[in-house]
């Protein structure tokens, strides 16, 4: 009797100095993201910044997600949220934390392909929710690959709006990242055998992971010798991919750098020729002032036709997706600063994009706001031909 | 009872006190949460709308308590000017910053708070008429 008291006393004082159960680690939280300390209280990340803020919000955000009887809403209110947030950390950094969040949230619930379209945001926000949909894509990867790309295409036609679809096909550049140890090449050829349609933008995936690896992102492992350098990188792709890969490069090597004067573009761009140039011009097009009205004046100033038409194909329209339509007819309507040519290029290339972002829409309540004649035609042109590659756009 | 059972006795009221003490220690931190910020328990069992909206506010509050010693920010354009802006303070009438995953980094230049909060770019001057 003395030895089983003396047998209970000691157990019960080895529990309590090791905090019982309590310590394990939740069943609902992931391997890498949810540490036992996650409580989903974002107010413990203050003060935190770069990779540590990171990698604290995906912990806390993780445990919010995880735990919510329905996770959509619950990416779609800190979206919301996160909007609306003045600080802008969460917001800057959501679309690669959502990453994160997402594929280890899949790859706790056993996520499979046939139920991937249920559980991808149905908006077209490009930050909180873009990034959840990537990282739910990346986490079927597998499956995605012995589906084939048939069925891949098929799931991403499926997506309710265009840039879903376009954020779909994104995602799996991602996916093929992840089947090929974050190895551009054999990605890029999973990406063509999607089609001449998808290909380009399921490269900006790649590339969008490729920079993740190099930054050790989103559990990706760094490469031994990363081209961290724009041109040595995107000078040695494929054609058809080098207007993405420079897309990409900038928004990751030149964080804080913004290009605000003609010679900025040079500056960033001399000695390139062709091709190589006139994606480079782009990716500093990308880089350039956020107000889109701003690009198109900046772009204006270039000397060389080619180069304008270069800049005008990064104008961010995505920037206004929170904004009233008139404020994106105001922005095609700002084509008329060009002459000739370049203008019905610049209607056409925003009328696409535009497209994009409205789904179609503008169509309706923008290009019959343009000119009659080539602005009008060039705009709906550019509606029309949304459904085809983007290539630079993301 | 003898005095060494006595002993014993004791000895396992102790550590059954100290695991009671443990286990209230550890209890869910919601309440101290309540006065910092938000409260996710609230929105954990709801779906949809409702959800999303619970997600929203208590993402907010929380957010609110992170950011508490950033200054705010006014930078929006007069009402009705067409103009673009960067941010607006008034985030119930549905006007949002420009931004988005892409070009939110762009403007990162501090990794905490984001240049376009701070920085006031020009607006597009009046276009030339073709």
């Amino acid at each position: 009797m003395i030895s089983r008291l003396a047998g209970l006393a000691l157990l019960l004082l080895v529990l309590a100095a090791c905090g019982g159960a309590d310590q394990q680690p939740r069943a609902s939280a992931p391997a890498t993201t949810s540490t036992p300390e996650a409580t989903g209280d974002l107010a413990s990340c203050a003060g935190m910044v770069g990779d540590e803020g990171r990698g604290c919000y995906s912990a806390e955000l993780a445990k919010i997600v995880d735990d919510a009887k329905d996770p959509l809403a619950a990416v779609e209110g800190i979206t919301a949220a996160a909007y609306a947030d003045q600080s802008g950390f969460l917001l800057a950094n959501c679309h690669g934390i959502m990453h994160t969040v997402a594929r280890e949230y899949a790859l706790r619930t056993h996520l499979t392909l046939a139920k991937l379209m249920d559980n991808l945001p149905a908006t077209n926000d490009p930050g909180c929710s873009a990034g959840y949909a990537h990282g739910l894509v990346t986490a079927v990867a597998p499956e995605i690959e012995k589906a084939g790309p048939k069925v891949a295409n098929q799931l991403c036609a499926e997506a309710e709006t265009r840039y879903q679809r376009y954020s779909c096909t994104h995602g799996f550049g991602h996916a093929f990242m992840r089947l090929n140890s974050d190895q551009i090449q054999p990605s890029l050829q999973m990406c063509r055998q999607l089609g001449s349609g998808a290909a380009p933008d399921c490269s900006q995936g790649v590339y969008h992971d490729y920079w993740f690896s190099v930054n050790g992102i989103d559990a990706t492992k760094r490469p031994e010798n990363p081209v961290t350098e724009p041109r040595e990188l995107c000078g040695a792709q494929p054609a058809e991919f080098v207007r993405p890969c420079w897309y990409r490069a900038f928004v990751e090597t030149q964080q804080g750098r913004r290009v605000g004067a003609p010679e900025d573009f040079e500056d960033l761009c001399g000695g390139l020729e062709g091709l190589q140039r006139q994606a480079c011009v782009t990716g500093a097009s990308v880089i350039g002032p956020p107000d889109p009205r701003n690009q198109l004046t900046l772009c204006s100033g270039l000397s060389s036709a080619t180069d304008v038409v270069a800049c005008i194909r990064g104008t961010k329209v995505q920037n206004l997706l929170q904004y009233p339509d008139d404020m994106k007819v105001d922005l095609i309507k700002d084509c008329r600063q060009f002459k000739g040519s370049l203008a019905a290029t610049c209607y056409r290339w925003l009328g696409k994009t535009l497209g994009v972002v409205s789904d179609g829409k503008l169509l309706d309540y923008g290009c019959p706001k343009l000119p009659k004649g080539a602005p009008r035609k060039a705009c709906a042109a550019g509606v029309k031909s949304m459904d085809g590659p983007l290539v630079t756009f993301s | 009872m003898s005095s060494t059972r006595s002993l014993i006795l004791l000895g396992v009221l102790v550590a059954a006190g100290a695991l009671l003490y443990a286990g209230l220690e550890r209890r869910d931190p919601a309440p101290q949460r309540l006065l910092t910020g938000g409260n996710f328990d609230l929105c954990s069992t709801r779906e949809g709308d409702d959800a999303r909206s619970c997600y929203t506010r208590e993402t907010a509050r929380e957010l609110a308590a992170v950011s508490d010693a950033t200054p705010d920010v006014t930078l929006a354009a007069p009402s009705g000017s067409g103009e673009v802006t960067f941010a607006s303070l008034d985030t119930t009438t549905g006007s949002q910053p420009l931004l988005c995953d892409l070009h939110a980094r762009v403007g990162v230049v501090d990794e905490q708070v984001p240049s376009w909060l701070g920085w006031t770019e020009p607006l597009a001057g009046a276009s030339p008429v073709s």
